[in-house]
Order: structure tokens, then sequence, then C-alpha cells
């Protein structure tokens, strides 16, 4: 049987019944338009914690000396020129920072706090969160500058503010105890609350003043594309032999776990919608079938084979998905742009912030993902129509005739 | 299939005739099995889907609070009111022990045990961290304590003169048991307060934040360091035996002491714990609202098909005089019955799978503790039902089954008997 009359007979069929086959299309409608909202907030989600992960000081990729993620200290250090520039042949890198970092202690008249103490060429740092942090006071001028910047939170559990002095503990690079005072040039506010009270900057040629030795404790390299990963690390590996070459997921295999998570619950989303629905659109469509037993009857009764009768209910099975998924994808996509700004997920900040997201979600929808639930929809629609289409082929023509 | 409604006996009461035509609307639906178990099955699903992930979900979440609560918060604590925001050396509980007999005297209390706190540079020869040094009651914490089990190496305190510490203070300092270490702080009333403790144990429970800043030694060495009174302490730390009534416990607790404190429940300690459960199940509430929604499409949609199916036999009824509304209470029983069958088949599978999983527990396909230290889940989940829940979504389902009926209602009120009557059944 041509094609083109399959198609014809299948579409008049889905027209026939336009109020039923349009309540069925509804549901597949919202069906598939929640699939794909859910989604787009997945993996806005997931791009969020893997955006913190790497603004958070890491970077795409990082150097080490071997050992420092042990035992993170000046004694594990490596020296590097200042205009050191990432080798020919490599990506095109976003940015790089060399950095000093170490752990301390700081003091003010109120308490005492451990802290991690970061040398930085604020230069070198619109990598990292340090740049689009909001600041009351003042950024540090340069590599050399000798104030400091502490986070909001640290400020208020020291009881300390803009322009007071604070006193900081760090062991030197010859394994004694150093001990000087900083005056506060600024105060950082940045989206964790944990990173606050954890990190204190100053600049990076007053840190090793400090611990005395003109050396780094690590490179962080951010890309302007995660793809570039893998070919960054193998240049990188070339030139820092002997260090340890580490990227964010290495780094931070929390983040990166989540990330395997996400996506098993892209799925989960999709078969639980998708079980839902198969109720209604077996029931639709088994409905279709019972109602023309004589009509398939006579068809069969004039030479229609098997197959083809088959065919016409997985056409309209798939046509039927087709046009939901079609409108709803439309629509799912038109509620992620109408949510533009992003979802607030404030009320529950803490519990957000605890697995690395921001509080405001924005959803974002991946080509990728739309295609797959597209083509996973229109598998569903053809193993519905398998029971119905079993059905109308068992249809004997004469007693189909009698009725 | 007319003979049916000929059956509804005029002369009988009320109850009769309603127990008749509910006997019809029940025989109404197996005319067409396969159509009612599809919707049923519909119905049972969206049912199953909400208590069950509900279920796994509650079992995974009271394990992890409860698991995080052991661990070192407690499931509620007792207070100076200023000391959770401002952590002072000077906010302390005046009379500690009598605070802690009034709270181990009630019912559901399982521990209560007093910790001292102070930040302090701790030092290990030539290298220095900041650390929270705590002073707890060994023998009484080790009974309890997630910490206690989270021995890496050595073992929990046991005596004067001793310190418990995290792994990762541990590796920063260089320490490893037997080693000593040098506590240095201020002492109350401004004076200096200094310890000297040999390292007995360190443990590593995952969570960044404890296993970094945390020091444990014996309260009475903390009182004499830090120059506090036997009877003072910073917080009563209060383990229960029931999760949910924790805040409860713990408001008794405050109330039986004379003086004003603070009580904190796990929810005020545990933000974040409490917090991600909360989210979690906001989006099971919305993946099971757009389920009921598509559930509520296929009703729809099936009543619509009875509708056409039967039109002659309603416009039969309607030609014999029975009302549109008549017609539409026998639908509403259908629809009544068909919601009840789901509902059962729906609770009774989920009912089935939590005892089943609730007995064995269903393993973790990885190791949460690896992907969220600090959340403490557990690595088998032991579902348990949310009764509260599955009454919501019963009730949820019973509402969108009967809101279904509007479409074929508005049919019905436009049925013509004559035309009816005509359509070939």
């Amino acid at each position: 049987m041509p094609i083109k009359l399959l198609l014809q007979m299948s579409l008049r069929n889905i027209l026939r019944h336009r109020r039923r086959n349009g309540m069925m299309l509804a549901a597949v409608v919202v069906a598939v338009a929640a699939v794909v909202l859910m989604n787009s907030m997945i993996r806005g989600m997931q791009q969020d914690m893997a955006d913190a992960a790497v603004e958070n000081l890491v970077g795409h990729v990082k150097v080490l000396a071997p050992g420092y993620r042990d035992d993170p200290g000046i004694a594990r250090n490596f020296a590097l020129a200042g205009d050191w520039r990432p080798p020919d042949g490599a990506p095109e890198v976003a940015g790089w920072a060399m950095r000093v970092r170490v752990p301390a202690v700081i003091m003010s008249e109120r308490g005492t706090r451990g802290i991690q103490f970061v040398g930085v060429n604020p230069a070198q740092e619109g990598i990292s969160f340090l740049s689009s942090a909001r600041m009351v006071g003042e950024s540090l001028k340069d590599a050399s500058d000798g104030r400091i910047i502490i986070g909001q939170a640290l400020a208020e559990q020291l009881e300390t503010g803009l322009g007071r002095r604070l006193v900081i503990i760090t062991q030197g690079a010859d394994g004694l105890n150093r001990e000087a005072g900083f005056r506060i040039a600024g105060l950082y506010d940045a989206d964790g609350e944990g990173m606050e009270g954890f990190f204190v900057f100053t600049g990076v040629g007053a840190l090793q003043e400090m611990v005395g030795a003109e050396v780094f404790t690590e490179l962080s390299i951010r890309l302007h594309e995660e793809p570039a990963l893998f070919a960054l690390k193998d240049a990188l590996v070339e030139v820092f032999t002997g260090l340890e070459v580490l990227d964010w997921r290495e780094l931070e295999p929390q983040a990166a776990a989540m990330f395997v998570f996400a996506d098993a619950a892209v799925l989960i989303w999709f078969f639980v919608m998708m079980g839902a629905l198969v109720f209604g659109l077996v029931n639709t469509l088994v409905t279709s079938v019972m109602e023309r037993i004589r009509e398939l009857g006579m068809l069969r009764a004039v030479g229609m084979r098997p197959r083809s009768v088959v065919a016409q209910v997985v056409i309209e099975s798939s046509a039927l998905m087709l046009i939901g998924v079609a409108v709803g994808i439309a629509l799912g996509l038109a509620a992620v742009f109408a949510m533009g700004d992003g979802l607030d997920l404030s009320l529950w900040s803490e519990g957000v912030e605890s697995f690395g997201m921001r509080t405001l979600l924005r959803p974002v929808p991946l080509v990728d993902d739309v295609l797959l639930i597209a083509l996973l929809s229109l598998g569903l629609g053809v193993v519905a129509s398998l029971y119905p289409a079993w059905r109308a082929i068992k249809v004997k023509p004469l007693e189909a005739l009698r009725r | 299939m007319a003979e049916i409604s000929a059956e509804v006996p005029a002369s009988r009461g009320s109850a009769g005739l309603r127990a008749s035509v509910l006997a019809m609307a029940w025989r109404n639906l197996w005319r067409n099995p396969r159509r009612t178990w599809l919707m049923a099955g519909g119905i049972a699903f969206a049912i199953w889907m909400l208590a069950f992930s509900f279920a796994l979900q509650k079992g995974a979440f009271d394990v992890m609070a409860d698991n995080g609560a052991r661990l070192w918060l407690g499931h509620a604590q007792v207070q100076h009111p200023d000391f959770e925001d401002e952590p002072l050396l000077e906010h302390l509980i005046a009379d500690v022990p009598r605070l802690r007999r009034s709270v181990e005297a009630l019912d559901g209390v399982v521990a209560a045990a007093p910790r001292a706190e102070a930040t302090a540079l701790v030092s290990a020869g030539e290298r220095s961290f900041g650390a929270l040094v705590v002073g707890v009651e060994a023998a009484s914490e080790a009974r309890w304590s997630g910490l206690a089990d989270a021995v890496a190496s050595g073992g929990y305190l046991d005596g004067s003169g001793q310190a418990f510490v995290g792994a990762a203070m541990a590796r920063n300092l260089g320490l490893s048991v037997g080693d000593e270490m040098v506590m240095l702080g201020t002492a109350k009333a401004g004076g200096v307060a200094a310890a000297v403790a040999e390292v007995v144990g360190v443990f590593s429970t995952g969570s960044a934040g404890l296993d970094r800043s945390l020091a444990l030694i014996p309260i009475a060495d903390f009182r004499a360091a830090w120059n506090l009174a036997p009877e003072e302490a910073h917080r009563l730390v209060v383990v229960v035996d029931d999760l949910g009534e924790a805040l409860d416990t713990a408001q008794a607790a405050a109330a039986a002491a004379a003086a004003p404190l603070r009580v904190l429940d796990w929810h005020a300690l545990m933000p974040e714990v409490k917090q991600f459960i909360d989210l979690k199940v906001a989006g099971l509430y919305f993946l099971f609202a757009i389920i009921a929604i598509i559930v509520t499409f296929s009703v729809v949609n099936a009543f619509l098909m009875t509708l056409f199916e039967r039109t002659a036999e309603f416009g039969m009824l309607k030609a014999i005089g029975m009302r549109p509304g008549g017609i539409l209470g026998q639908l509403q029983f259908e629809a009544l019955l068909l919601w009840a069958l789901g509902a059962v088949v729906g609770v009774g599978v989920t009912m089935g799978l939590v005892l089943w999983l609730g007995a064995m527990g269903m393993p973790m396909p990885i190791d949460p503790n690896e992907v969220m230290p600090g959340l403490n889940m557990p690595d088998r989940i032991h579902p348990s039902m949310g009764w509260g829940l599955v009454l919501a979504a019963c009730l949820t389902l019973l509402a969108g089954t009967q809101l279904a009926l509007l479409a074929p209602a508005v049919r019905l009120r436009r049925l013509n008997c004559v035309q009816a009557l005509r359509t070939p059944e």
C-alpha cells in the first residue's frame, strides 16, 4: 500500500475525533513542555555548579606542586617567571592567575579564625569571583599592595571593619611562623557565606615577602569554553614536568558528581512524565481502533495487508506525538524564556549553597537535550501504538463485517 | 445497554436509589474493562509516583537529618539567648547541671551533654592554625556522637589531658596520634587561656568544616584553661529518640529551666539540611502537579469516549424524564469508583513496595557521601510511608476526576433526545 495513502488515512482518522485527539494532544503538550522546562532547570543548576566551582579560585585547570593538596602550605611551591604565558599551540584561554595560597590564622581584638590567605595579582583575577564580587571600600591596587581584602562574614565574626588592622600568622618558607599586621582595604560579598569566612586576599608580592620566597603555590587557568579542557591539560603537562596539572572535576569531585546526578535526573523526569502519559495514549488509540473494527474488517476483506494496518495505527500515534512534541517543546521553551531572569531560590539559600549553587536559578535549554526528548517521545509513541496495532490485526474480516 | 438504566426502581427510598445507582455505576465501569483499567492505572501511577518517591525521600531524609544531628550538633540545643548569633565566651549557661537534670527527666530524651567552646590558636611544633576548641563530656558523648564513630586513627577521648582532632587539621599541623599540641586563646575575664594536650585520636567525617577546624578536649580541661566555673557551659546538646519531637522536647526542657535560654532544634541548627529537604519536596510537588494534569486530561478523554458510545442510552434516559443532572450524577459515581479503584491499586502497590524495601533497604547507586559530604545521606534507603501526602495525592486526583466531568456535563445538557436515540450503538 502506498505510503501516501496510509498517511492520508491516518491523518483523516485523527481528524475524525477532533475533541478526543485534541485532549490527548493537550496531555502530550503538557508532558513535553514540563519535561523541557524541568530539563532546562536541571541543566541550569548543573551549569551553575560548574561555574561556581570554576570561579571559586579553581579555574578550569590548576597547576600545583605535588603534595600540595594533602598538605597545603608554602613548602609545596614552584617558581614561575612573572611574565609566564601559556605555551604556543595550547587552546586559547580566557586568562590565568598565579597565586600564593597558604593556611593562616587571623586575629582581631575580638576573635581568632583559621583562614586561607591568598596572595593575588589583581590584574589577573578577572578569571575568579574576586573581580565580580560586590565590594565595600577599595580593591587591591596591584600585586605589591600590602593591604588585605576580607569577606563580610569574616568581618562580622571578627567584629572589625574597613581601615582596621588585623594580625595574620602563617608559616614562612623556612618553616618558622611569621606574624604581620595588615590593614583592611575592602570587604567583599561573595555568593556563598562559606567563602566569605574563609578567603583573605592580599597582593601576591606582599605575601611572598612575608613568607620570604619568590614562589607560587598555584597557577589557575580559565578557558573560554569547557571542551578545550583536555587539549589545554595535555599542553600544560608537557611544560610543567614534575608538577600536578588538575582539572576542576578532579579538584571539585563534589561538583563533578552532582553532574552525574543531574544527568540521571533528566532521564527520570522524562520517564515519569511519559509513564503518566502512556495510559491515556493507549486508551485513545485502542478506542480509535475498536470503533473502526467494521471498517478495518472491510479493508482487510478487500485485501489490505496486516502490515499496512499496523502502519496505519503506528502512523496515527506518531502523528499525534509529533504534533504534541512540537507544540510542547515550543511551549516549554517559551516558559524557559519567560523565566529569563531566573527562579529565586533564596527561600532555600543555605540548602542550595551547601551544594555549590547560586540562589538564582537560570534555566539553560540545551539543543541536544531537546532533541533527545523529542526522539524519546516519538519512540514512546511508536511503542504505545504496538498494543492497539496488535488489536487491529487480530480483527477477523468476516467477524468484523458481521457486527 | 438500555436495560441497565431501566432497572432504576422508582418506588424505593432514596438510600436504596443511591445504592442501585452505585451498583449501576460499577456495572457501567466494567462495560469496557480495558479502558477502566487503563484509567485506573493512570490514577494509580500518579498516586504511586508521589507516594513512593516521597516514601523514598522521607526514608533518606529522616536518616540524613538524624545522622547529621547525631554527628555533632544534636537534635536540639539549649543555649544562652545570644550565643547562636554571637558565639562569645561570656555567653554562658550559668547552671548547666540543673538544666541537664530537668532535660534528662523528660520523655524521649536519650542524652543531654554540656559543651563549652572557644576559637583558639592550635600549634604543633612550628605550625599554627586557628581552630574551634570544644570541651565535651566524653563519657556521655561517646554513647551517641557520630564523631566518636568516625575515628580515622587512635581512639576517642577517655581521660584528662587528651585531644581528639579532625583529619584535615591533623594533616595541616603535621599531627598524628601520640603527638602533643598547644592551644592558645583568650580566657574569661581577659586572661590568656593555654592548654597542652596529647592527641589520642583523629576523626574523619567527610565534612570539610568539621575535619578542618574542630578539636575536642575534655570539658573539665576546657573549664580549667578558659577559666570557667564547673557548672558553666555554652550549649546543652540534646539527643532524642523521635526526630519529629525534637523541638517540643527541647522547649519543654528550656521551660523547665528558670533562666531565659534559647532553644534551637535541628531545623535551626542545620538549616542547609532542612532546606535541602524542603527543596526536594517542592520539586516533587511540581512533578506531581504536572502528572495530575496529564492524568486528568486522560480521564476527561475517557469520559468523552464513554459519552460518545452511550449517546443513545443517555438520549433514552433523557427521553423518559431523567434530568441531565441525574445522568451527570450517575457519571459522577462512575468517576468516583474509577478513582477509588486507582487509589486502592496505587496505595496498595506503594505500601507493598515500602514494606518490602523498608525491611531490606534499597542500596543507593553511588555512595552519596562522596557526592554530598556533610549531608550525611544513608547508603541504603529504608522508605517509610508519608500518609499525609498520600491522602493529599488521593484527594487531588479525586478532585481531578470529578472536574474531568465538566466537559461531558456540557455535552449532556445540549443532548437532543430524538437525535441521540437515532445514534447507532
